[in-house]
């Protein structure tokens, strides 16, 4: 029964592993493309972002709200590397080690880091998007939103848990070495 | 101040080889290297009275504290 429960997860850790080798790789070309062609874009395209647009925007602009953009998007691609190594390990039939613990810190660290870059990235990206405004239709955007709140507490709940799988690695390193 | 493993000593006193006590007792030769190396962190009941029973010795003749 064991036996069947680790297959099950190192045959689903597989597919989970390539499916964020795919994100990984999709990520970065998503952010590119979504301000390559914003100007082509419709406008429910635009609702995430912190300021209303209508206009067309220069290059230039597009430029440094890519660089802005990836902030949160390098912590994401980041999560989604670590995300790869722990079901790689998973996938190995590796379940209790210190890389799977290491593998939960980062994780933890990683949506503790995104709620701290979509902080920053708000008001830099309101704050380049109308630049070209005209005096007094410059916008500096920032806030909090009950997302980024839950996903704070998430991260700090995976590094709480990754200090538990440090305890159960150890517990796990000491019925290996019992003879 | 630590528990040392003298299974070592006992094997070569019998003339008995490591693979050999291991497939007596019912236990791997992985865990028998595990004992003999000092790795261990813990023995149970039922291997060390296995070990005693096929080595005809103490607990003692294998555990040491020193």
């Amino acid at each position: 029964m064991a036996n069947e429960n680790l297959i099950r997860i190192q045959r689903i850790s597989g597919k989970l592993t390539r499916l964020f080798m795919i994100l990984t790789i999709c990520t970065p070309m998503l952010i590119l493309f979504y301000w390559l062609f914003f100007n082509q874009l419709s406008a429910g395209f635009k609702v995430g972002l912190p300021v209303d647009l209508n206009q067309l925007l220069p290059y230039s602009t597009l430029s440094l709200a890519f660089l802005i953009s990836f902030l949160p998007g390098a912590v994401a691609i980041y999560g989604l590397i670590t995300l790869q190594e722990l079901f790689g390990l998973y996938e190995k039939a590796i379940v209790f080690s210190v890389n799977n613990v290491n593998c939960y810190r980062r994780l933890g660290h990683t949506l503790i880091y995104w709620v701290v870059a979509k902080f920053i990235s708000i008001p830099l990206l309101s704050l380049v998007l109308t630049f070209n405004h005209p005096p007094g239709k410059r916008t500096l955007a920032l806030g909090i939103s009950s997302s980024e709140i839950a996903t704070l507490i998430t991260g700090i709940i995976v590094v709480v848990i990754s200090w538990v799988m440090n305890e159960a690695c150890k517990l796990n390193d000491e019925q290996a070495y019992t003879v | 101040m630590t528990i040392i493993v003298n299974l070592d000593v006992m094997l070569a006193k019998r003339k008995i080889k490591s693979n050999e006590l291991a497939e007596r007792i019912g236990i791997t030769e992985q865990n028998i290297s595990i004992l003999k190396t000092g790795k261990a962190k813990a023995i149970r009941f039922t291997t060390l009275n296995a070990i005693c029973k096929e080595l005809d010795c103490q607990p003692g003749d294998i555990l040491e504290f020193q």
